[in-house]
């Protein structure tokens, strides 16, 4: 998981059709599957292995959480409960340090 | 008592500034000043107190140069007195700044190298610098970026004594251009816990003169060449080695991966707000040519031998 203290979670419900989108503002570099990212307004630098990054990847802006959690379920050998709860905790900590909004979530 | 022909930094200056070419001959006080080129760093050390000069010059006899380099560091001891108890101080000053004020002369030597150091961070505007000790080893760079107090100088001298050739046990500076590490081989810089495992490398401890640097307390001060170690003239990055100490643990070295080793060289980096979005380009491009590790270090001699082993590809 990334590196980072979760904060309050923002998607309160797995089957909550909450679309977060990625935040543009930041810099981010891939390396071997996982990403480096680095906000030059704050000074802001943090890690996302690959599963946090295939999530923030899938934060489109139109992906519901719900798909993002079956994306994870195909994806990786993981049941759904486990997807759904690492999700959530992913979603929490990307929103916490600002590389996802939930603006327009439930739309 | 050297005579060197040539001009003093302000001096010259001033002769470029009237638009004159002058040459001055100057038989060079005990005080200096005295010029060196350490690595890529060059200086230029005054000191009143001429003891603290001539061990300095000792340190450093190998770096002497005969004139002051046009963008040398320039490092002043001053004696002055405090103006209500009128005991005697000294004024360390770095190319004209007030950098420290020490009140005993064994502090001097110590607060030179400091405000070298200090002068390099703030104003050396050419290389990326991590708080880290570095090695060459079979031509391939190894950086041990450390805390304070984690024994980065001791592993350093360690693996000098076993062959590896020195860069710096201070920075890594790093060339944004080849992304090579560049040498910066100051004095090394051994804290009194680690005089004793120092002895056994064969760095003749005792006699030496002890120094005072602040809250570290008492160091003393070798040249590279003292454990038997090379300097190298710089090489690339292969390994990155992030180290914990503990006293009585085995040590253990365990792969981490790159974008991890990104954040921890951020963490370790002195010049990272001056380069910001560039520097995490220059880091990704360092780490994609290296292997990152943490090196949970112990007792020297295990902690030294894995550290050769996993470079030699063991």
């Amino acid at each position: 998981m990334i590196p980072i203290d979760t904060g309050n979670s923002v998607i309160e419900s797995e089957d909550c059709d909450a679309r977060p989108a990625r935040c543009e503002d930041w810099i981010s570099r891939e390396l071997d599957g996982e990403a480096i990212f680095y906000d030059i307004a704050t000074d802001t630098t943090c890690r996302l292995n690959e599963t946090a990054l295939l999530i923030w990847q899938l934060c489109d802006g139109s992906t519901s959480v719900r798909n993002i959690v079956a994306s994870l379920v195909s994806e990786y050998d993981v049941s759904k409960s486990e997807a759904r709860a690492d999700v959530r905790e992913t979603l929490s900590q990307l929103h916490s340090v600002g590389l996802i909004s939930t603006d327009g979530a439930n739309a | 008592m050297s005579v060197l022909t040539g001009s003093l930094p302000g001096i010259a200056a001033a002769a470029h500034d009237a638009g004159e070419r002058i040459a001055i001959s100057e038989t060079v006080a005990d005080d200096g000043p005295f010029h060196f080129r350490i690595g890529c760093v060059s200086v230029s050390v005054r000191c009143v107190h001429v003891p603290s000069m001539r061990a300095f010059r000792r340190l450093y006899s190998a770096c002497t140069l005969a004139t002051a380099a046009r963008d040398a560091i320039s490092v002043e001891i001053l004696r002055t007195r405090d103006g209500k108890s009128l005991r005697r101080r000294y004024e360390v000053w770095a190319d004209g700044v007030k950098r420290f004020t020490v009140w005993n002369v064994d502090e001097i030597v110590p607060h030179i190298e400091w405000a070298i150091n200090w002068q390099i961070m703030l104003f050396h505007p050419r290389f990326y610098l991590v708080h880290a000790g570095v090695v060459e080893i079979d031509g391939a760079g190894v950086i041990l970026p450390a805390a304070p107090g984690s024994g980065k100088t001791t592993l350093t001298a360690g693996l000098i004594a076993r062959g590896a050739r020195y860069l710096s046990d201070e920075f890594a500076m790093i060339d944004p251009e080849t992304l090579r590490l560049q040498p910066y081989p100051k004095a090394l810089c051994v804290k009194e816990g680690s005089f004793e495992v120092l002895d056994r490398l064969g760095a003749g401890m005792s006699g030496r003169p002890v120094f005072c640097k602040g809250k570290k307390g008492r160091v003393v001060l070798i040249r590279p060449d003292e454990v038997g170690g090379e300097v190298s003239e710089g090489c690339p990055v292969r390994h990155i080695m992030f180290c914990q100490y503990a006293a009585d643990r085995k040590p253990s070295i365990t792969p981490i991966s790159r974008a991890d080793g990104v954040l921890r060289l951020v963490r370790e980096s002195f010049t990272f707000l001056k380069f910001r979005a560039s520097g995490i380009d220059l880091l990704t491009d360092i780490v994609r040519g290296a292997q990152c590790y943490e090196l949970a270090s112990g007792p020297l001699e295990e902690t030294r031998d894995l550290v050769l082993h996993t470079v030699r590809g063991g």
